[in-house]
Order: structure tokens, then C-alpha cells, then sequence
């Protein structure tokens, strides 16, 4: 449960970009799952990729009304929150550095208009499908891969105008 | 294969989805444009970022919260937590920290423009009677200033029509001046035309002519 908490919280940031915001929507998300635990289906996957199916279509509800408004972090805010990576051990020295990252990152990511910003997110990110995503979007796969694809390169090139210099990406 | 057709094709490249020809066109022009190689370069290291976006750890106290809110129990309502925070929430912001200072540096000008300076200012002159005296020394001093405007305002309008009525007198005086010179020379020069005319009937006839006319004589040759 504990490491379901952190991918949805995480989910949840990236969209809101505030933490106590994530924090609230984690405990909708989850709340919502205990409601409708009894329309899980084992023969559709596992558990948690129903769960983590659950926490999506609720933000993307949720957000999807208010993409307009712009939710910008204040500074203060990134320096209650650890950062970490999934992979390898954690190193706490890295922290200061990898919360750096996260907000380069971030600033590229909201530079995307939000269809473009889904796509990219759903697949680089989170790791779906393009049949999950298109399900998940109800939209065509085709638009899917044109989205990520041009999603991708004006990420890229956004992050490239912002910090032009090789150690972006070290 | 040019630059924008590369760039459509992108994500399937690396993806492995590209078959021949395709693929070989896309490698060919990979290899002669150099600001399409760099793009493929970027968009390959984005991905792995991407792939490895740093991780926030969430609260040590949210699971708990999470099992708290669905397990049933009534939640204890806390004093602080749901009524003090989410009213003051709003306000600890920094765009409101920011209109505060403004307000407060505004503020601050026009006592200090108004008031009494805060070189001068004691702790009696904010006690709400020195505070009184001072907000109606404060008032009458503006209504005096609005009273020495209007007097002023008031002076300032009948000195100019003062000026525009002598203006409008001398306008006329100069015109009709004017008008009564030129209509006088003009009755002068008929007199003087009649004069003349007058003078010409009474003139006596000039010497060397003969008053009575001759006849003509048959036998003069």
C-alpha cells in the first residue's frame, strides 16, 4: 500500500503541482477505491493497475475542467519534500539535486499545451501503453503516437532553450 | 526525407518501428543534418530523464490518514486542523505576503505625507484620542485647502470675464470705429463729386468764341 501511495502521490503532483494539494487528492483516489472496490475485476490485471487506473481517471476528471488555470508551486514547498529515485538506493546527498531536476523537468512539462503534456507524461513517465493511453483518453492510438511524438520534441526543445548547456542532462 | 518529415517520424525510430525504405531515407538524412541528429540526440536523453523522474516521498503520516478515512471510523475533528488552517490557508501565500507589503509600504508613505513623522511619534500620539485630534487636525486641514481652492477657483473666473468683457469692448469700439470712418469718407467723396459737378454747370464760357453762330455766305469762293 505504501508504495501505491507514493506513485499515486507523485501522479497526483504532477498535476497539481502543489503538495498539499496532491496530498488531499491522494485521499480522494484512495477513498474513491475503497468505494469501488467491489467493481474490481481480477481477470482485467492486477490490483494495482486497476488502482492506478482509478487515480488517473480522477485527475484527468477532475483537471481536465480547470486546465486553464495556471498552478504554480511557490519555492518554499519543494524544500519540505525529499526526492528520491525508484531505482538503485537512495541517497539522501542527491536530494537538493534531484529536486532541481524534478522542477526543470516540471517547468518543461508545463510549457506543453495539456493534450501534449498527458501523452508524454502517461507514457515516458508512468510507463503506459498506447492502447492504454488511447483507452484511458478515448482517443484513437494514431493520435496518441502523434502526440507523444510531438509532445516529446517540444519538450525537448523547450528544456533546450532553458538550459542550453550539456550539464542539463547529466 | 526532409527535416519535418524526420521529425513526425521520430518516436517510431526509436521505437523500432521503422521499416524499410523508410528507415533507410530517415538514416540518410540523419547522417547529412546535423541539427537533426542533435534533436534525436535530445529527445533520446529526455526519455531516459523522463523514464527516471525523481520521486517525491509523500508524508510519513498519509498512509495513516488514508487507512483512517476508509476504515470507517468517525474522524476527530480538530480545532486547528479543520477550521484555523483552511481559513488562514488562503492568505499564507506569497502573492498575498506581496499585496500586504505593498498595502503597508502605501500606507506608511501617506501617514508619514499626513501624519506626524515617525522620527516624532511618541507613544501617546497613538492613543485613541491623540489619534481623534490628529484625524480631525487632518481634516480641517484639507477642508481649508478646499475652501482656499474654491476662493481661488472663484477669483480666477471673474477676473476672466472681467477680461473677456473689456475685450468684447474693444472689439466693438474698434469696429464700429471703423465702420463710422469709412462710412464718412465715403459721404465726403459724394459731396465732393457733387461739388464738382456743380462748379462745372456755373463755369463761364472761354474768350475768342463768337456768341452768335455765322451763316454761310453763297458768294465766297
Amino acid at each position: 500500500m505504501r508504495d501505491l501511495n507514493s506513485k499515486i502521490y507523485n501522479m497526483a503532483y504532477r498535476y497539481t503541482r502543489r503538495f498539499e494539494l496532491a496530498e488531499e487528492l491522494t485521499q480522494d483516489i484512495f477513498l474513491k477505491v475503497f468505494q469501488n472496490l467491489n467493481s474490481y475485476r481480477p481477470e482485467s490485471g492486477p490490483l494495482r493497475n486497476w488502482v492506478m487506473r482509478v487515480g488517473r481517471n480522477l485527475i484527468i476528471d477532475r483537471y481536465r475542467a480547470t486546465r486553464h488555470e495556471k498552478n504554480v508551486a511557490g519555492s518554499e514547498e519543494l524544500e519540505q519534500v525529499d526526492f528520491h529515485v525508484e531505482t538503485g538506493t537512495r541517497n539522501p546527498f542527491e536530494s537538493v539535486y534531484l529536486r532541481e531536476k524534478a522542477e526543470f523537468l516540471m517547468s518543461g512539462l508545463q510549457s506543453l499545451t495539456t493534450e501534449l503534456r498527458e501523452a508524454v507524461t502517461l507514457r515516458d513517465i508512468e510507463g503506459l501503453a498506447y492502447l492504454e493511453i488511447a483507452q484511458l483518453l478515448e482517443i484513437p492510438e494514431g493520435t496518441v503516437k502523434s502526440r507523444i511524438n510531438r509532445g516529446r520534441i517540444e519538450l525537448a526543445k523547450a528544456l533546450h532553450r532553458r538550459r542550453p548547456s550539456e550539464e542539463a542532462y547529466t | 526525407m526532409n527535416c519535418s518529415r524526420l521529425e513526425s517520424l521520430l518516436s517510431d525510430y526509436m521505437d523500432g518501428l521503422l521499416q524499410e525504405p523508410v528507415l533507410q531515407a530517415f538514416e540518410a538524412h540523419l547522417n547529412q543534418c546535423a541539427s537533426c541528429q542533435e534533436l534525436l540526440d535530445e529527445v533520446a536523453a529526455l526519455r531516459a530523464q523522463l523514464e527516471d523522474f525523481p520521486v517525491a516521498s509523500p508524508p510519513d503520516d498519509l498512509a495513516q490518514r488514508i487507512l483512517l478515512c476508509t476504515s470507517g471510523i468517525p474522524r476527530q475533528r480538530s480545532f486547528w486542523r479543520d477550521l484555523v488552517l483552511p481559513t488562514l490557508s488562503p492568505f499564507m501565500t506569497q502573492r498575498f505576503a506581496f499585496a500586504t507589503g505593498i498595502m503597508f509600504v502605501f500606507l506608511s508613505l501617506m501617514v508619514n505625507l499626513l501624519g506626524p513623522g515617525f522620527s516624532t511619534l511618541s507613544a501617546s500620539d497613538l492613543s485613541p484620542s491623540a489619534i481623534a485630534e490628529s484625524g480631525a487636525r487632518i481634516v480641517g486641514q484639507i477642508s481649508g485647502r478646499w475652501e482656499q481652492f474654491k476662493d481661488a477657483r472663484a477669483g480666477f473666473v471673474e477676473e476672466l470675464s472681467l477680461w473677456a468683457e473689456d475685450l468684447t469692448g474693444r472689439l466693438d469700439y474698434h469696429l464700429i470705429t471703423g465702420l463710422f470712418k469709412s462710412y464718412q469718407e465715403s459721404l465726403q467723396e459724394q459731396e465732393e463729386k457733387v461739388r464738382q459737378t456743380q462748379e462745372d454747370r456755373q463755369a463761364p464760357p472761354q474768350s475768342g468764341e463768337s456768341e452768335a453762330p455765322q451763316e454761310s455766305n453763297p458768294q465766297r469762293n
